[in-house]
């Protein structure tokens, strides 16, 4: 072994990232240059209506939620070794497991006979069927990988499809809303079974307001009057009806608290020392008694629970009041999505938080984008699918070609800056 | 003969999906006996239909969109490259943000040019020359005004326009892939590089610029493919068109052993189960179990892992696949 | 005065810091058989590497028959006559040896002509030389032995003058290098010149004409064999005198801790690894398997520490049948430094605490209800470093920084800790400095004599003969009889490495 010097932590694990990160976005702008439009204007909406405004930031975290998921789902698996690209699939079984449990106690496959619990007790079993959901349909591309070998990247992509055709079958049958027929979507769950969310407090206020409002109109004032006259009634009422929607909820707080138990899992219980073993040396683990199959296939199945909690945010969390139901597009690509957070948040569950509240912000500019740029003068006409190019660029940059962005730092450290930013030379004891 | 209607339909239907899988698979066999793993196929693919439909748009020949797609894909051939030759990193990672980056685009700057969701404009519009698409070499409608007698005989017509010339081609692309890399010395040399690196280094090869041919190559067959699919198979291009196809295409590389012939089985295997689905799904056939549509859309997939499952325990892969190669020491 | 082949001065090669040549001269005679020896480690191979145009140089220049040679090419290097024979066959596994042998060297794009004109040679000069080989048969298919003529013929195929091997009886028999040895003096008697690089003395000994001694990256010197001594050679390598003995008394053998009998082992591929073997390994003695690397000792290890479930035959450990999974074994306090510590002794991802417990992570020592008590470790991890000498002795670097013999030390620290009843030991001075050999060897017999049974695997004749009480040998995947070490020299385990004994009977079981 020799003696080496490295890149100091803080530039390894700060400045690199961002360096990708910004080249990402660079190629982007030229993107939108090269369509013809403004990219300052597009950054100056990422800034005025996502970062700057609450209903921007509410549904950016509500995004980053079922990011969080997702990206824990791709990075747990990432540890083992295995590259988990089901996330998309076994988020809508996460799904299918949630509503399943949630229509029985509906009674909706019964006729309307259901069991009326309170929601303390059926909102964590609908938690726990959504895990189940996503780790049933993780379970065979995994019992394949370690037992079969097939490759795990090509199941789950073929789960990925299968997993759409059997939610739509399930969407246009079983599930169905009675009450609905043309479209796909499942029964609207009851209203005690969702999750506490930002705009609940506003909803709560938006009654006192508009009463108030009522009570105003009724006295004669015409609406510019009412305004003119209780400027901070006025406000107070403009936020609570923006905000009434805003989909930010307490599963936020839950995917905290799950990626504090993923670090404590994977860096400090045996079971994710034998993952990360397999991921680093099968011989080696299997040398230190670790059963290797075994040990994958769980790990695919627990990836798989991750990704099907992602559900229980896009269902129960809903911000909107009629969506809190089972579609199939409820993931919106957000399982793939995981697969960037993951990377870019270092298969580390802070970096994973940071990157999902990037990405989910992102996700919320797209959307911004899609529904305001038409209205802006000048138009601002780029379609949403432009995150996903921005998704493939961090990919690519914080994945594929990390080491050209490492590279270049080190380069520039060496012979530039006579070896700033470079650790200190590690004594390795004698040569081999 | 009902039997016979069905089985000729869907002989028919199959050698229509059959090239789309055909030229990415072969791309896959040239990617992954050099040692790279491709899962940028399916992104590579969407590329080349978005190009080659935008092209023959503009330019009014499907051919100048055909080559233009194989220039494009060979770039973003170039791009793998560079991150997993280069730069040594994750082959999946790598192809997974390619197919990131092939949505993204197709749909950004198709909307951007077209304003139509994402579609390009209907290349066989009654306003179209018929140079602008694939299907024929030579367009019928040219061959009947200098030739009317032409009109009545179909059959002449069809080979003398070359009808159905991308799908021979397909074809033709497998024997060529077969004899390029047991015949030739470049097909030697890949080979090897896919398995034992160090071996054409030290007989004096570079390792990196056999596979950074290979990505080339990958990525023009990947824009005929794409070609094929916008152009050929149908007259336009739609977002996320590929639906797939390159991930199946990959697969029939693992199933085929990696061999072009065994690779091209699959690729029928798996374009009769397309050719199946769509059958079965339009005409509820009575001799089979009523069973409903939204199932029907997962049975290749779902063959297809059964398949992998079944038959592939067994393959070996290139041995040096997925492995950046680095000079060590001692 | 012969026509010098090669000449090379003042070569200079670091790879990062490490200095892995400096300052190199040296000259070859055509016709030659020149011998370059050093310990492993020493940078022969760079050498080797850089002169066959692999590797680019930092400093100096080369000649060829006289003419000035470009570096860093292959191509080149193959024009001017030079092949090689490298320690890690090159070649592709599901090849046939024709591919195999014109890769590089097609002449023309299309490959048939190639593969005619290839046949005709092989013929040839497997007529000239004694060089015989199935041209269509798959490597893999293949005998290390046959695979290494492969090698040999390539390189005459593209008209080596000069052949350079890299350690070419490292993975042959003594019986399969003799032979090799004969090629080589008939290539020579033709006027091949040729380079051989070993750390093996006796084989510069037997085969070379002169002999250059290389050592921590610099020449220390040039010898005509007939003018200097094995003794001489080896004080060159290392720079001091060698205690080639082990300093040990008797062994205080007591009741039998391991036996095994009739085992066999027929793996996933439906290969015969081992055949019948029995043995017996009793408290307070060194057991040692010697054999050839590849002959079954890989398989015996892995079967016996529990990774392997043998296909039949029985194990019994202290009276007790064997566990079948590596966690019961480890209860039945049975300790196992693997032969790889990189790929299995190790995980070289973590830092070393967490290397320091594999195997151990899930045992109650460390570990409660699943939750690891990383602090422990920790603090363990750093007492056991020092004990062990491990430098740095720091339980947070990763496993990767630490060099071989600092890496081989935390395997045994974390085995030998444990005061296991038996401890299996595979190649446990593989690629280790010379300090650390000594160290690893006390701590070995240290072990012997607090009453632990040990069962020691190498392939390096010289540690068997000098650590072991009772030997075996292994040859493919068949063990023979036990002999007391006392009575055994090199030649005649070199016999029973090269499977001169009954394979008909259960071995093991005498003396």
């Amino acid at each position: 072994m020799s003696k080496s010097r490295e890149l100091h932590p803080v530039i390894n694990f700060g400045l690199v990232p961002l360096l990708q990160l910004i080249l990402a976005f660079l190629v982007v702008g030229l993107l939108i240059v090269l369509i013809g439009e403004n990219p300052v204007q597009a950054v100056q909406l990422y800034v005025t209506d996502v970062l700057m405004s609450q209903v921007g930031i509410g549904q950016s975290i509500f995004y980053a939620t079922t990011l969080i998921f997702t990206g824990m789902a791709v990075a747990l698996a990432f540890h083992a070794g295995l590259f988990n690209i089901g996330g998309e699939g076994q988020g809508m079984f996460g799904g299918i497991g949630l509503t399943f449990v949630a229509l029985i106690f509906m009674g909706h496959f019964t006729g309307g006979v259901g069991f009326d619990l309170p929601g303390f007790i059926i909102v964590p079993l609908l938690f726990i069927a959504a895990a189940i959901g996503g780790a049933a349909w993780a379970a065979i591309p995994g019992y394949l990988q370690a037992y079969r070998g097939s490759h795990l990247v090509i199941t789950t992509i073929m789960f990925n499809a299968i997993a759409f055709s059997i939610i739509l079958f399930l969407l246009t049958g079983w599930f169905q809303n009675p009450d609905n027929p043309g479209d796909p979507k499942s029964p609207l769950l009851p209203e005690q079974w969702w999750l506490w969310k930002v705009g609940d407090y506003y909803q709560y206020r938006l009654v006192d307001l508009e009463a108030k409002y009522k009570a105003f109109k009724d006295s004669g004032l015409s609406v510019p009057e009412i305004r003119d006259q209780n400027p901070a009634f006025w406000e107070a009422r403009a936020q609570a009806r923006s905000m009434k929607n805003s989909a930010a909820n307490v599963s936020f707080l839950f995917a905290l608290l799950v990626a504090v138990g993923f670090w404590f899992f994977v860096w400090r219980t045996k079971w994710g020392y034998a993952i990360r073993s397999i991921g680093f040396n099968q011989t080696a683990a299997r040398y230190g008694g670790v059963n290797v199959p075994r040990t994958m296939f769980m790990t695919v199945c627990l990836s798989g629970a991750l990704a099907g909690l992602a559900s229980t945010n896009i269902i129960l969390g809903n911000g909107s009041d009629s969506e809190h139901v089972l579609r199939e597009t409820g993931l919106v690509g957000l399982g793939f999505v995981g697969i960037a957070v993951a990377l870019m948040g270092r298969n580390h569950p802070f970096g994973i938080v940071i990157a999902a509240l990037l990405f989910g912000s992102l996700f919320q500019w797209g959307e911004v984008i899609q529904l305001k740029g038409q209205f802006l003068r000048p138009k601002l006409n780029i379609d949403k699918e432009i995150v996903v190019a921005l998704q493939g660029l961090v990919v690519l940059f914080t994945g594929a070609l990390s080491l050209m962005v490492v590279w270049a730092v080190r380069w520039v450290a060496e012979n530039l800056l006579g070896g700033v930013g470079l650790a200190k030379e590690i004594e390795t004891g004698e040569r081999a | 003969m009902e039997i016979f209607e069905l089985v000729f339909s869907l002989a028919q239907s199959t050698l229509r999906f059959t090239p789309i899988l055909i030229f990415a698979a072969m791309a896959g066999v040239f990617s992954e006996r050099a040692g790279i793993i491709d899962i940028g196929l399916e992104g590579k693919l969407l590329i080349g239909a978005f190009v080659s439909a935008t092209v023959a748009h503009y330019a009014g020949f499907g051919l100048v969109g055909l080559f233009a797609a194989m220039a494009v894909c060979m770039v973003f051939g170039w791009l793998h490259g560079l991150a997993t030759i280069t730069f040594r990193g994750d082959h999946v990672i790598s192809g997974l943000a390619i197919n990131f980056l092939a949505v993204g685009l197709t749909k950004t700057i198709g909307h951007s040019l077209f304003a139509k969701g994402g579609d390009t404009p209907n290349l066989a519009g009654p306003d179209s020359t018929g140079w602008e698409r694939l299907q024929s070499l030579i367009p019928k409608q040219v061959l009947i005004d200098a030739f009317p007698g032409l009109e009545s005989n179909k059959a002449l017509l069809n080979v003398l326009s070359l009808h159905g010339w991308l799908i021979a081609l397909a074809f033709i692309a497998v024997v060529l892939t077969w004899f390029v890399l047991n015949q030739t010395r470049f097909g030697l040399r890949l080979r090897f590089v896919g398995e034992e690196p160090q071996a054409v280094d030290t007989a004096g090869a570079s390792v990196v610029a056999y596979r950074f041919a290979a990505v080339t190559i990958a990525g023009a067959l990947c824009g005929i493919g794409g070609a094929y699919l916008s152009t050929s198979n149908i007259a336009s291009f739609t977002p996320k068109m590929s639906a797939d196809m390159g991930y199946l295409a990959l697969a029939a590389v693992v199933f085929g052993k990696w061999r072009p012939f065994y690779a091209m089985l699959g690729c029928l295997l798996f374009g009769l189960l397309f050719a199946l689905k769509n059958r079965l799904n339009s005409v509820n056939e009575g001799f089979l179990v009523q069973i409903p549509g939204q199932l029907f859309e997962a049975l290749p997939y779902v063959l297809v892992v059964v398949v992998l499952a079944g038959f592939v325990g067994s393959a070996r892969a290139p041995k040096a696949i997925g492995r950046p190669y680095v000079k060590e020491r001692e | 005065m012969r026509e010098i082949a090669i000449e090379l001065s003042g070569i200079s090669k670091s790879f990062g810091p490490v200095q892995a040549n400096k300052e190199i001269n040296l000259s070859v005679e055509s016709g030659t058989i020149h011998g370059i020896v050093g310990e492993n480690g020493a940078g022969k191979s760079t050498l080797m590497s850089i002169l066959y145009g692999f590797y680019m140089p930092d400093e100096g220049s080369m000649r060829v028959f006289g003419e000035p040679l470009d570096f860093n090419s292959s191509e080149k290097a193959i024009e001017a006559g030079i092949g090689m024979v490298h320690q890690h066959f090159m070649l592709g596994e599901p090849f046939t040896v024709l591919e195999n042998i014109i890769l590089g060297a097609e002449g023309g794009f299309m490959l048939s002509g190639a593969m005619r004109h290839a046949r005709e040679t092989l013929l040839d000069l497997s007529e000239r030389y004694g060089l015989t080989v199935n041209p269509d048969a798959v490597i893999s298919s293949l005998p290390v032995g046959v695979q290494q003529r492969v090698e040999i013929l390539k390189a005459l195929y593209r008209g080596a003058k000069v052949l350079i091997l890299d350690e070419p009886t490292g993975v042959l028999t003594p019986q399969e290098a003799d032979a090799l040895f004969d090629i080589l003096r008939s290539l020579k008697e033709q006027g091949t010149t040729i380079l051989l690089i070993t750390h093996k003395l006796h084989e510069i000994m037997d085969v070379t004409d002169r002999v250059s001694v290389i050592r921590r990256g610099e020449m220390v010197g040039h010898r005509e064999i007939a003018q200097t001594s094995p003794e001489e050679l080896a004080e060159m390598m290392v720079g001091r005198k060698v205690l080639l003995e082990v300093d040990k008394t008797p062994a205080q053998p007591r009741g039998t801790a391991l036996s095994v009998s009739g085992l066999n082992l027929v793996d996933d591929r439906g290969v015969q690894r081992l055949t019948n073997v029995s043995f017996e390994v009793k408290a307070g003695e060194i057991f040692g398997v010697a054999g050839v690397s590849g002959n079954g000792q890989a398989q015996l290890l892995e079967v016996l520490s529990g990774m392997e479930a043998p296909t039949s035959g029985t194990i019994t450990i202290g009276g007790e049948p064997l566990g079948r999974t590596p966690n019961e074994v480890r209860l039945q306090s049975m300790g196992h430094v693997p032969e790889d510590r990189q790929h299995m002794g190790l995980v070289t991802a973590f830092p070393a605490w967490e290397s320091g417990i594999l195997g151990f992570q899930a045992s109650a020592l460390y570990c409660d209800r699943g939750a690891m008590k990383t602090g422990l470790i920790k603090e363990e991890m750093g007492r056991l470093m020092e004990k062990f000498d491990v430098r740095p002795p720091n339980p947070l670097l990763g496993t990767a920084k630490f060099s071989g013999g600092n890496q081989q030390k935390i395997v045994l620290a974390r085995e030998i800790d444990k005061a296991p009843d038996v401890l299996l030991v595979g190649q446990p001075t593989r690629g280790v400095d010379i300090g650390a050999i000594e160290f690893i060897h006390r701590q070995i017999i240290a072990m012997r004599d607090a009453g632990t049974a040990i069962l020691l695997v190498s392939v390096e004749l010289e540690e068997v003969l000098s650590l072991s009480d009772r030997v075996v040998a292994m040859f493919d995947g068949y063990c023979s009889d036990a002999h007391v070490t006392a009575d055994m020299d090199e030649r005649s385990l070199g016999l029973l490495m090269a499977g001169e004994f009954d394979r008909t009977q259960t071995g093991g079981m005498a003396a």
